[in-house]
């Protein structure tokens, strides 16, 4: 290919795939409809993507002057490969996408000039677990194919403002990087946040319903590590008139930031998710609560004592750090819990019983 | 031993000893505790070889410690 401005600017849009340019610093393409590259691209230069088609690059490319995307969408690889490479990306106005044909720790390092979308395509999970993730304080949204996620692994740059995770599943790993942090974080009805290992989540996030993919919620710990703990110091709100699901297994999960919003909460997968209201910070959401598996584990402060609940499907028992007294009523969510509970311990209270409201979720000792 | 319940369904016990609650197949408390305990459920209190060989005569299960994995670590450098 002669790259050649002059012939370029004569080519009319509706019958070429691209038009390219060429200077000493940058390799221009302008793409019009799909276009596939595979042969390696390399030398001391970038590439600029221009266009409202998409440039599919599925070659081990060696380029060494970054990749800037100014419109329509880069995507590396074409789903029959591993290695395609594009290096440093600079969404400006474009997005990127990643298909490749099996598990990858594929090329992270990249800036958000513009508010822009990150695909993941195929069913596999993959991993930006090389380079840096400059958020600049842009949006980012996020469409994930499948039931795996895109896991956002980078070393953290500067912080994204608002993350939308529109479809399917996304990731960060504690042992790694967690380059979302400090940006507010929106899952959209069906979509998933999920973590791995024990990261600190001090994003405030939004939960629009659903059990996310494989049913497992829309906050999900992946781990099985019983020692992996993920904690959420943030908000998290519940939009109105949506239920979500929060769930793990054999690993922990705690939040400690305050639950709110007019939504309704449902706890998923067998292991023990862990919430915490203080004085100061009480959970004031006010849907319904549901125990559907596991065990969902309500740390409250009343007067005295502080009661300990661990709701299961079918059980409930709550643990005193000072004994209550007779007439005694605690109330452990704002709405009603959707389970009733026929059975009931009582520890640290002796001598006590307890009968469970499932209407207005309280306790009251006799 | 187990203790049997009073006329309201509701088992007691007060003293420091391995005191292990069960319901149906599910273990709700399994320690060793000065604490009482009060409850709907099965109460079984004695040392920690007769509360074990309790949860192991009737299979009990004590769901936190269940899994899902795939035996596949996607998370490690490729």
């Amino acid at each position: 290919m002669n790259l050649n401005d002059s012939s370029a600017a004569k080519v009319g849009a509706n019958i070429v795939s691209f038009i390219a340019s060429a200077t000493a610093a940058f390799r221009q393409f302008t793409i019009y409809s799909a276009t596939t590259f595979s042969t390696v691209i390399s030398g001391a230069f970038g590439i600029v993507k221009n266009g409202p088609g998409t440039l599919t690059l599925t070659a081990t490319n060696t380029y060494t002057g970054g990749t800037i995307v100014n419109a329509g969408t880069l995507q590396i690889g074409n789903g029959t490969n591993i290695t395609a490479s594009v290096g440093t990306v600079t969404l400006s106005g474009g997005n990127l996408a990643y298909n490749y044909s099996a598990f990858v720790n594929s090329n992270g390092a990249i800036t958000l000039a513009r508010d822009a979308t990150i695909t993941k395509l195929g069913t596999l999970q993959q991993n930006l677990q090389v380079g840096t993730l400059n958020g600049g304080g842009k949006t980012l949204n996020v469409n994930v194919a499948g039931t795996t996620a895109l896991y956002f692994n980078q070393t953290f740059g500067t912080a994204l403002g608002l993350v939308n995770i529109l479809t399917g599943a996304v990731g960060v790993d504690g042992a790694r990087g967690i380059p979302l942090r400090d940006a507010v974080i929106t899952v959209a009805t069906g979509a998933q946040f999920r973590t791995y290992t024990s990261p600190t989540i001090n994003n405030a996030i939004t939960l629009n319903g659903g059990a996310g993919p494989n049913a497992t919620g829309a906050l999900w710990n992946e781990s099985v590590v019983a020692a992996h703990t993920p904690i959420y110091t943030g908000t998290i709100t519940l939009a109105t008139g949506t239920n979500s699901s929060v769930g793990n297994s054999t690993s922990g999960f705690t939040i400690t930031g305050k639950i709110t919003g007019a939504g309704s909460f449902t706890k998923v997968g067998t292991g023990i998710l862990s919430t915490f209201s203080t004085l100061t910070v009480a959970n004031d959401y006010t849907g319904s609560t549901t125990i559907s598996a596991g065990t969902l584990r309500v740390l409250k402060p009343f007067a005295a004592t502080t009661p300990t609940a661990s709701f299961t499907a079918t059980t409930l028992s709550v643990s005193f750090s000072v004994a209550p007294t007779a007439g005694m009523t605690f109330r452990f969510f704002q709405g009603t819990t959707t389970n009733t509970y026929a059975s009931v311990t009582l520890v640290g209270a002796p001598g006590r019983t307890g009968t469970y409201n499932s209407a207005n979720s309280t306790l009251t000792i006799a | 031993m187990t203790i049997q319940p009073n006329e309201q369904g509701w088992a007691f016990d007060e003293s420091t000893a391995w005191k292990l609650v069960y319901d149906g197949s599910t273990i709700i408390f399994f320690d060793e505790t000065e604490k009482s305990i009060s409850t709907q459920s099965v109460l079984f209190v004695g040392t920690k070889d007769e509360c074990d060989a309790e949860i192991a005569r009737l299979a009990l299960v004590d769901v936190s410690a269940q899994g899902n994995d795939n035996g596949l670590d996607l998370h490690a450098d490729a």
